[in-house]
């Protein structure tokens, strides 16, 4: 069992050691959260997949951590207001709370933008070099390109390559008007399944809910897509959308758009 | 004492002989007790064991302490090793309830243990003015550290494992709060101290604070409040803006890194620095109180930009390539401001750490990666409470329930002998053995119910007075193997001029010469029982260990807690009233005692003595306000004192001084091939005079005598970088 030798004079001695000091390497000793052991648990860090996954895995908990905790704290300020929801001074104490928060907030952040465009402050130039290097250890190819030289010539392109909801497999869309001939900015339009649609389409006005619907009327030709809207002056104005539906009301497909 | 002479070692059990009955020693004897195959010895030279933790009880069962004494949250093996002692003695219905020969003052860890989550550092008010008149008043800056999973010792486990990157930055992120709710509420405000429910943090607690403030408030008042809640909010972006940083640097630290990529980085680190740093001083500017809390900051900024610049988390020796250089140097370097190396939370670790060399307040030194390892364990890893404290002293709640344990193991102890001087033998293929140790030794041994009192207390004076005799013990007659673990004073003292003749020990392994190498400093204690609790003498911030005050005793913690086990010593033997019974607090204080003042008298006791009635009549009253004393200059306040100097030998407080980390001798060093040495002051991986560095230090040891496929992650911490 234990490894002892006797000498010749027989006198005892031990077994010179593996090591007579640490290994004191950081990705050696800290460990990752998984498991435990005997000794410290988990496993080393330069034993693990990789040090990036370990990274991103911690990202994720601290977040969470953050987010269950703000959780807390914003329910907390909502049952304290409630609770002083009788007298009016109070009520506004928390208010100015969750004021005070998010001036604090925002006045780091104004600190930090004020310091960033300081002239010549390195911090600006370090960020955009930074960016780019993380981007590139995360394999976005966004990180290919110069950060820092973004132009308005290189932002067209990028535009353009965005995916275009409105192109998606249904035909072009056409809006015709029978009321009003208020503007209209198609956002989205989208025929995802094959089969008859039921022409009459109801609309909902997302941002202002209490607006009645608008009906319309959708006729596919195959080559093109006609939606006739009847809208009128008073129509609420925002992002209007409607489901299109099967005449047995499958969904089929989806336009919105902005009025 | 020939007890082996006819069988060969491989027959019989290896014979062990330990030389030194404190933390090293006993946590060696320890480790080895564990295992078959060992038969140990103890070799104590007092009459009771612990070493610079040893304590007793006097003839009134007050406890005689050696310090104060206090471990910290991340003493993982020392306090493995007490659970595992603690769980032996609940099975064997030991305590303060069992019969005689069973009692000890505890009869579980948790009777012995308990946690104490506030620290504080003083600070001299005005300090930040113009009017530096240290020492005329002083005001505390105190908080209470927030809790961590698990307990000390037990085992690591996923939920409660520190030494993982999502438990570093997850505390960070606690620390921080903590450090905001210090400086955001009222300074003289109060402190929440009662435990919080589920997982409710110092933040949470903060804003709820906050709502029970009162809405009449004048608009003026309103103002400031709100003001400072804003300020606070600019410190935690800066803060944030640190973390950020650290984040960063951990998520890099495995990949390969161009020397231009990590040029970059440093540079990115320095910039954020450098433009926190210039909020901090805006931001102090119109709010002094602040100012702690700055240098705080400014002290995590440049350690982590230190730490990255000299690429210490990737070098295999971690920490230690920095050890050549002063902490506060270190960090002068690595652009701290003066004002924050110069700051009181510095200051506090120096003093929490004796480090002085001489004793010499003017010689402020302390080695900067030993600093830091020290500060990461200390801050990012413990668990259950950064520190803990003992009920009683820490003789009767670690060392008596280790001794009568180790006792049903069969461990021998011999008590009162004191070894001074060893015999070797050098062999020809420079093979080195220890062949004799020859002890100063009691003419008769200590009979066994003669070692603890009728509490289960080591006694505070030797129980007898018999005559003394030279002892000898022989290798394979007596002992194999040896585990020196006496302090590094007694260490030279009995090497220097061991070895016959011409062969001095030293000749043959020069590199264990020790001698201006690893150097102590002398400490003094001081106990006072007092009449009255403390909050009557002025003090209001409750139980706590503070440190940073002026000298002549910089560290004080209460200490009331001892008071009911004293109670129950004199409640066993059914002793008659003292005045002590009266006492409604105990208060501990401890410091370096400088060289000078040593030299100065040859009654060492008596200038520490002399010491606590400076402090009792002079430099008590910033801490404690409502004092006063009478007319003839006494202190009404304190029923009784005690005093101790702890000057030479094993008593010597051992510093981890720049430049000479490299020097102290690894458990592990092969140099003797039966022999291995331990104690706070060898290479244990902490490296730093402290319970747990000699436990690690003694476990060490005994994987050098064992070396049985020795796993070093048995000993928590011992790779840390």
């Amino acid at each position: 069992m234990n490894n002892r030798r006797a000498k010749p004079a027989g006198l005892w001695s031990r077994e010179p050691p593996r090591r007579t000091s640490p290994k004191r390497g950081a990705g050696g000793f800290y460990r990752t959260a998984e498991g435990d052991g005997p000794g410290l648990g988990g496993v080393p860090l330069s034993a693990a997949e990789d040090a990036v996954v370990a990274a991103v895995r911690l990202a994720y908990k601290v977040a969470d951590a953050q987010v269950d905790r703000s959780t807390r704290v914003a329910q907390r300020l909502r049952e304290a207001g409630d609770r002083a929801s009788g007298a009016g001074s109070e009520r506004k104490a928390v208010d100015a709370m969750e004021d005070l928060v998010m001036k604090t907030l925002m006045s780091g952040l104004a600190w930090w933008e004020g310091s960033v465009a300081e002239g010549g402050c390195p911090v600006k130039r370090l960020m955009a070099a930074e960016f780019q290097l993380l981007a590139s250890f995360l394999g976005s190819p966004a990180a290919r390109k110069d950060q820092t030289s973004a132009t308005a010539s290189d932002e067209e392109p990028r535009r353009a390559a965005a995916p275009d909801r409105t192109a998606s497999i249904a035909p072009p869309l056409q809006i015709a008007h029978k009321g009003a001939r208020r503007a209209v900015r198609v956002r989205a339009w989208e025929i995802t399944g094959a089969g008859a649609i039921d022409p009459h389409v109801v609309l909902y006005n997302a941002d202002r809910p209490e607006s009645p619907p608008l009906a319309g009327e959708l006729v596919l030709d195959g080559k093109a897509a006609r939606l006739t809207l009847d809208i009128s002056l008073t129509t609420s104005p925002g992002s209007w959308s409607a489901a299109i539906c099967s005449p047995d009301g499958v969904q089929l497909g989806i336009v919105e758009f902005i009025l | 004492m020939a007890n082996g002479r006819d069988k060969k070692p491989s027959e019989r059990k290896v014979r062990v002989a330990i030389i030194g009955g404190g933390c090293a020693g006993l946590a060696a004897a320890w480790e080895l007790s564990k295992q078959p195959g060992y038969e140990i010895s103890v070799y104590e030279k007092s009459w009771r064991l612990g070493g610079k933790g040893a304590s007793g009880r006097d003839g009134s069962g007050h406890i005689c302490e050696h310090g104060l004494h206090v471990w910290l949250g991340f003493y993982e093996n020392a306090f493995r090793m007490m659970r595992e002692c603690y769980a032996e003695v609940e099975k064997r219905k030991w305590g303060p309830q069992a019969t005689p020969g069973n009692r000890l003052a505890h009869g579980s860890m948790d009777e012995a243990f308990f946690p104490e989550p506030h620290i504080g550092v003083a600070i001299p008010e005005f300090a930040d003015s113009d009017r530096l008149d240290f020492g005329r008043r002083w005001d505390v800056w105190s908080s209470h550290l927030p809790p961590a999973k698990g307990l000390p010792g037990e085992r690591l486990d996923e939920g409660s494992n520190p030494f993982t990157l999502v438990n570093y930055i997850l505390r960070c992120f606690e620390l921080i709060k903590a450090l905001m709710q210090s400086t955001i509420g009222p300074p003289d405000g109060p402190v929440p101290g009662d435990p919080r429910p589920e997982e409710r943090s110092k933040i949470d607690e903060a804003i709820e604070l906050d709502f029970s403030f009162d809405p009449a408030r004048s608009p003026k008042e309103l103002v400031e409040w709100v003001a400072r809640i804003l300020r606070g909010g600019l410190l935690t972006t800066a803060a944030g803006l640190l973390q950020a940083v650290t984040t960063v640097e951990t998520m890099l630290q495995k990949l390969k890194l161009s020397s231009n990529t990590g040029d970059s980085i440093l540079q990115l680190m320095e910039a954020i620095a450098a433009q926190s740093r210039k909020l901090l001083r805006d931001v102090v500017a119109v709010d002094p109180k602040l100012r702690y809390k700055t240098e705080i900051i400014d002290i995590v900024m440049t350690i982590a930009v230190g730490l990255y610049r000299d690429r210490i988390l990737f070098d295999e020796k971690g920490l230690d390539v920095i050890n050549d250089i002063d902490y506060r140097d270190w960090l002068l370097q690595n652009g701290a401001t003066k004002t924050s190396v110069d700051s009181q939370f510095l200051t506090g670790i120096y003093d929490l750490t004796f480090a002085y060399r001489d004793g010499d307040r003017r010689q402020p030194a302390l080695a900067a990666g030993v600093a830091l390892r020290g500060a990461l364990r200390m801050f990012f890893t413990y668990r259950g409470a950064m520190f803990w404290r003992m009920r009683t002293g820490m003789g009767d709640a670690v060392f008596a329930p280790l001794y009568k344990v180790l006792k049903t193991r069969n461990v021998k102890f011999h008590f009162s002998h004191s070894l001074y001087d060893m015999g070797f033998a050098f062999g020809a293929n420079g093979e080195r053995h220890v062949t004799r140790l020859t002890f100063d030794a009691p003419a008769t041994p200590l009979a066994d119910d003669q070692v603890l009192d009728h509490f289960g207390c080591w006694p505070d004076a030797s129980p007898t007075s018999a005559g003394r005799t030279k002892t000898t013990i022989e290798v394979a007659a007596d002992f194999d193997a040896v585990i020196l673990a006496t302090g590094v004073d007694d260490f030279h003292e009995i090497l220097k001029d061991s070895g016959d003749g011409a062969e001095k020990f030293f000749k043959h392994v020069p590199a264990w010469e020790m001698r201006g190498k690893v150097q102590t400093v002398a400490t003094q204690a001081a106990q006072v029982w007092l009449d009255r609790d403390l909050e009557r003498l002025g003090w209001y911030r409750g139980a706590g260990i503070f440190t940073a005050f002026e000298a002549p005793f910089e560290t004080w913690a209460d200490m009331t807690q001892t008071l009911a086990s004293e109670k129950a010593w004199r409640a066993a033997r059914k002793d008659p009233e003292v005045p002590t019974d009266a006492a409604k607090a105990v208060a501990y204080f401890c410091a370096v005692l400088p060289e000078r003042d040593i030299k100065k008298s040859k009654d060492k006791t008596g200038i520490v003595a002399g010491n606590l009635k400076k402090l009792l009549t002079e430099k008590i009253k910033p801490i404690w306000r409502s004092t006063a004393r009478n007319s003839d200059g006494a202190q009404p306040f304190v029923i009784k004192s005690y005093v101790q100097a702890n000057f030479e030998g094993s008593d010597r407080y051992t510093l981890s001084l720049p430049g000479s980390l490299e020097h102290r001798i690894s458990p592990l060093d092969p140099s003797v091939a039966n022999m291995a040495v331990a104690g706070d002051w060898t290479a244990s991986g902490l490296d730093a005079g402290c319970v747990e560095g000699a436990v690690m230090s003694g476990m060490l040891a005994a994987l050098a005598i064992t070396n049985d496929q020795p796993d070093f992650e048995t000993i928590v911490g011992y790779d840390h970088p």
